[in-house]
């Protein structure tokens, strides 16, 4: 309840024009692209019982979390999965130091259960349904490289939807709608999948300039050995 | 009016039924200020809309069809039973109006997917699966507006006066004649009233149609999926087909103007 009322006050006090300085100096907001849910919920989590800050993580789509931060959403930190993103992210926010790529992603060919795994080659003219990323979303550019990398045009693959997020393409595969579907690696576990080259999704993080630091020493938190061990453990690679 | 609200209560009442108008207008004024009309047509003519367009005029125009086919012999039935079966039956048959339509999209996967309840046999059987078709959509479409149709219908034969039907049996006109002449020209402002609200329903359609029926461009892409996907990457054609569903439900609102504010119950 107080909580609540200190929310409401700090609405209250924004409404006016003083920002909400009290609160804001025990908490560091996070916007976080929506695969990194789980795995940067632990990484803060050691973060807030090492520093006693609380990190609140709002997750979207990339594409949801630019459109969100060029409206002015009051974020410390944002963790996109698109280097492009987040280098037109410099252009309307202020940002605290440079942007840090601090986590990879594999790019895979997964397929549901009961399928028998072909190569992305054997895609085109087979009678397995397919559903991808559509190419508005960071997933589906990858998609789209990985398809262009093996000499195939994603003009012709022929999925059954274009998916308006990777999650979204995930459920397709585990609910069985799709046979086979190109995912990040760290969601493929439970599928048989392959790697596909041509693509790798970098994990970009930029503390926004404001009143505090506790962006930049999060983002530092990011990069710390126990982070990386975190997002090693969960399919990530780190550079 | 002068007393329904008297002159002590008209300062606490009218500031409120401001607000109530703020909050259903501004937002729409905002989107109409915020729209490039000077690129409007441009976007209008890009191909992607274009097929966005039509996906959405065909299978909300089906779906409506279908409604009506399905829903006005539920409507009777409803209407002319009484008893807790009725009740439940008409429970059941609103429950969509008030589910979370993403909720229903999973529901239609449960039952239709590839793997679903019935959808195995479908796929096993005769090779069909619904994902990225059309059909899809008409069946995500129905499952979300066929009620409004169904609710509407059944008001409409509740407003039937049963003694005309019977003085035109006395008459000596057929059951077919009944309808034809009497029955029917009764519910035609209920039936147009409930077809256009389910057509208005199924083109504003997302929730469950992205979840079951998917995304695919010519084909299972509806306008309000093409502007989930184009609020991230082209904000103003988001906005231009934005105030394409603008005009379309205000359309249908001048419509039905009167008849579905009040005069369907006194015909």
């Amino acid at each position: 309840m107080r909580a609540f009322w200190l929310s409401a006050a700090c609405v209250a006090s924004a409404l006016g024009a003083g920002a909400c300085s009290d609160d804001s100096e025990r908490k560091v907001t996070v916007v976080a692209a929506s695969s990194l849910q789980g795995t940067l919920d632990d990484i803060a989590a050691d973060w807030t019982s090492e520093s006693g800050i609380e990190v609140e993580i709002s997750y979207a789509g990339s594409q949801t979390l630019a459109a969100q931060l060029r409206d002015g959403f009051p974020a410390d930190v944002a963790i996109i999965a698109s280097v492009r993103i987040i280098g037109e992210l410099s252009s309307t926010r202020a940002l605290d130091g440079e942007p840090v790529d601090f986590a990879l992603n594999e790019i895979v060919l997964a397929f549901a259960s009961g399928v028998q795994p072909v190569a992305i080659e054997e895609l085109i003219g087979s009678d397995l349904i397919i559903t991808l990323a559509d190419p508005a979303v960071p997933l589906g550019e990858y998609t789209a490289a990985a398809f262009l990398h093996v000499g195939i045009d994603p003009g012709i693959v022929g999925p059954a939807s274009l998916e308006p997020s990777a999650a979204a393409v995930v459920t397709r595969l585990r609910t069985g709608d799709a046979d086979v579907a190109v995912i990040y690696a760290t969601d493929a576990s439970g599928f048989a999948n392959s790697p596909l080259d041509g693509a790798l999704a970098t994990y970009s993080a930029a503390a926004i300039g404001g009143a505090t630091d506790h962006g930049i020493e999060f983002l530092d938190h990011l990069g710390s050995p126990a982070s990386r061990s975190t997002l090693v453990a969960a399919g990530f690679l780190v550079p | 009016m002068r007393s329904l609200i008297d002159s002590r209560m008209k300062y606490v009442v009218l500031p409120m039924a401001a607000l109530a108008i703020a909050t259903l207008v501004l937002p729409l004024v905002a989107l109409v200020i915020r729209t490039p009309f000077g690129s409007f047509f441009d976007h209008l003519g890009q191909e992607r809309t274009r097929d966005a367009l039509r996906v959405t005029a065909i299978t909300s125009s089906v779906t409506t069809l279908c409604a009506i086919a399905f829903g006005v012999p539920l409507a009777a039935v409803l209407a002319a039973k009484k008893g807790p079966l009725t009740t439940a039956l008409r429970a059941i048959v609103t429950v969509p109006m008030v589910l979370p339509p993403v909720a229903g999209g999973i529901a239609l996967v449960s039952l239709l997917g590839r793997r679903g309840v019935l959808g195995s046999a479908l796929d096993e059987q005769f090779g069909l699966t619904l994902l990225g078709t059309p059909a899809g959509v008409v069946i995500a479409q129905l499952f979300v507006s066929l009620p409004f149709l169904v609710v509407a219908v059944e008001a409409g034969f509740h407003s039937i006066n049963v003694r005309q039907l019977d003085a035109a049996a006395t008459l000596g006109a057929s059951p077919s004649q009944r309808w034809r002449l009497v029955g029917l020209p009764m519910l035609r402002p209920a039936l147009i009233a409930g077809a256009t609200l389910t057509w208005a329903r199924a083109v504003g359609e997302l929730g469950a149609t992205i979840t079951f029926a998917g995304s695919l461009p010519g084909q299972s892409r509806t306008v309000p999926t093409e502007v989930l996907l184009l609020i991230e990457t082209d904000p103003g054609a988001a906005a231009v087909l934005s105030v394409v569903l603008l005009v379309a439900s205000a359309g249908v609102l001048v419509g039905l103007r009167g008849r579905w504010l009040g005069r369907i119950a006194t015909p």
